[in-house]
């Protein structure tokens, strides 16, 4: 039996709008996987096996190392003395490698191999390393023989036109899989205590593994601004500036 | 340079380098604190107690300053947040602080939260925070600047305030489904913590066949990570192939401390993730509706072989209007009067163009196509002549 041409085009009316909702139905069924609920970690069926001796490896933790105090140097003369004569000095600090990493031990300079500890089934979290300053001022000492003698003429504080300039570089391989650290070029001025934390490493907890490695260099760079006039001469100073905070935290994911 | 370390759980450290560690302690009292997540419950009037571990990995004397802080909820994910505080924080005391360690000592530490009696029941997200200062800054000759250091933990932590039966962990297991993830068939528990508390639940699930009975498949444990209060999250449970797609009688049971919960599902267990049975009827679904509505489109679109007919048909229509058309009435006199003007010219050319030919000097004329001309039925040549 043959359809007219205006059958057909009546039967491709009701067609149209059937198909394009079973397409909609089949891909739906075949792509959805958002799911409302949180994701936990599965469990997996035990091994049974007999008498043999188990290594068991440490726990998981993160570690990140530090530089113990920044001591910044002349950029001119690294390693010479100066001396205040009114204009502005440029101080300096590069940092050597830190390093945050997941592992079961302290002080690795290198990525661990995966197997070198275990989170024993509980799910991995992440952590993020920030830093922040307490304060923005520096204080002015008259060094004597060991002794520390305030010489408040000489004080000076971090201002948006004077800050203290941190940058931060991340080795390339941080960023590879299986490390995962977020990375971002970070050059960022700090000069009020107020000033949000500085992420200087993070990883989510759905990244983390058993060994993601990291190591980092961070600069700063502050000025002693022009100026300032002593209320001794002939004397060795010295400035301890704001506390460089470095906090490790652990979100909870 | 010194390091510093966190551990949710136990950890084994190689006491070389610098820098601490620390680690909370379970506690098996409570089912809040039987675990190694810093959750403490502070009820009005008596004094709640979490302790941890402080562990100095260095070669040198250090002190650990104890204090705790604010956090922040972002889209979900709590943080630590330097500028927010703790409302609970003047309840909390430390057995000693700051904790002054020798190298590679150990303490444990209490916490300890005495809410006054009359004090409103509230729960709140936070982080303890255990810092260390940088070496003493000696100063030496020279001019010189420092930036002392500071490094610190911040530790997640939840404090409830409120009566213990308030706090008490609670749950309900809410449904079962099988489904297929990357390991294999599983079956996914959906829990809820309807508690005012964290949970972390540990269960197990066990298979009876529903419709002939015999041995019971499992137990197959499962551990979740934290559930917040009034959160809803399922756990995956890998499971055998023994566990094939039919009716089963499933027994759920779920636990937080001493607060254990059982239910029994009786499911028609299928795995629908990607079984390739359900993909290939997905797959002929699809095709059969691309099908339906390419052919659909094509109702509604001329057809190539219309399109076809149709251009051929024009030209017979345009030598039928050809012969119809030109009837003297259609024709303007001015317009006769200059086609007869170009068409003479053309002629013309034309014949200066043949005798051009036929002395062999100028080729090009001889290339030009001659004006068509539109003859009537009568072999009249209508366009440039005359009526």
């Amino acid at each position: 039996m043959r359809i007219s041409v205006s059958g057909r085009k009546t039967l491709a009316l009701i067609l149209a709008p059937i198909a394009t909702c079973a397409l909609v139905v089949s891909l739906n069924f075949t792509l959805a996987s958002a799911d409302p609920y949180v994701p936990q970690p599965s469990s997996t069926i035990a091994d049974v096996g007999t008498g043999a001796e188990v290594p068991v490896p440490p726990w998981c933790a993160w570690h990140s190392s530090i530089q113990e105090n920044v001591i910044l140097a002349p950029v001119d003369d690294p390693t010479g003395v100066v001396t205040y004569r009114g204009d502005a000095v440029d101080l300096v600090f590069n940092s050597d490698w830190n390093y945050t990493y997941v592992g079961g031990e302290v002080g690795l300079t290198a990525k661990a191999r995966s197997s070198k500890c275990s989170w024993f089934g509980e799910p991995a979290y992440g952590s993020r390393l920030d830093v922040e300053i307490n304060s923005d001022s520096f204080t002015a000492y008259i060094v004597d023989s060991g002794t520390l003698t305030p010489d408040t003429a000489m004080n000076f504080n971090l201002t948006e036109s004077n800050p203290m300039t941190l940058s931060r570089n991340l080795d390339a391989t941080c960023t590879a899989d299986g490390n995962s650290f977020v990375a971002t070029e970070l050059i960022t001025n700090l000069y009020q205590a107020s000033t949000p934390a500085i992420g200087l490493t993070a990883v989510s907890g759905a990244s983390t593994l058993t060994n993601n490695f990291c190591k980092w260099k961070v600069d700063y760079s502050i000025q002693i601004p022009a100026g300032l006039e002593p209320s001794y001469t002939r004397a060795d100073y010295a400035w301890i500036g704001p506390q460089l905070i470095y906090t490790l935290s652990f979100p909870v994911e | 340079m010194v390091m510093f370390s966190g551990a949710i759980s136990q950890s084994i450290s190689a006491h070389g380098e610098g820098g601490f560690f620390l680690r909370i302690l379970p506690d098996p009292s409570n089912e809040w604190s039987n675990n190694s997540k810093l959750w403490i419950v502070a009820e009005p009037g008596a004094n709640s107690v979490r302790r941890f571990t402080v562990t100095n990995t260095s070669s040198r004397s250090i002190d650990v300053d104890l204090k705790l802080g604010g956090a922040r909820i972002i889209d979900g994910t709590i943080s630590y947040d330097k500028d927010a505080t703790l409302r609970s924080q003047g309840y909390a005391s430390f057995s000693e602080n700051p904790v002054n360690l020798a190298p590679n000592e150990q303490k444990v530490i209490e916490v300890a939260f005495s809410a006054p009696r009359e004090a409103e029941s509230f729960a709140e997200d936070g982080y303890l925070l255990a810092s260390v200062a940088g070496k003493d800054v000696t100063a030496r000759d020279g001019l010189q600047i420092v930036i002392p250091t500071v490094y610190q933990y911040a530790y997640p932590m939840f404090v409830g305030v409120g009566s213990y039966a308030e706090f008490r962990s609670d749950f309900e297991i809410l449904d079962v489904d099988g489904y297929i993830n990357s390991s294999g068939n599983a079956l996914r528990v959906f829990l809820k913590n309807t508690g005012k508390i964290p949970i972390l639940l540990k269960g197990d699930v066990s298979f009876q066949d529903s419709t002939f009975g015999g041995p019971v498949l499992g137990p197959f444990d499962f551990n979740t990570s934290r559930i917040s209060p009034g959160q809803t999250a399922f756990v995956a449970v890998q499971l055998p192939e023994t566990i094939t797609e039919t009716k089963w009688k499933i027994f759920t049971k779920a636990s937080v401390g001493i607060n254990t919960k059982t239910k029994i599902f009786e499911k028609n267990l299928s795995f629908a993730g990607i079984s390739l049975f359900t993909r290939a009827i997905q797959l002929f679904l699809a095709l059969i509706s691309i099908f339906g509505l390419l052919w659909s489109w094509r109702q509604f679109r001329p057809s190539k072989r219309g399109l076809d007919q149709q251009i051929s048909d024009e030209p017979k229509r345009r030598s039928w209007s050809r012969v119809r058309k030109p009837t003297p009435q259609n024709v303007d006199e001015f317009d006769f009067d200059a086609e007869a003007l170009i068409s003479k010219l053309m002629d013309d050319i034309r014949t200066e163009s043949d005798k051009a030919l036929s002395t062999g000097k100028v080729r090009v004329a001889t290339q030009r196509k001659p004006v068509k001309k539109a003859v009537s039925p009568g072999g009249k040549v209508v366009k440039g002549s005359k009526k």
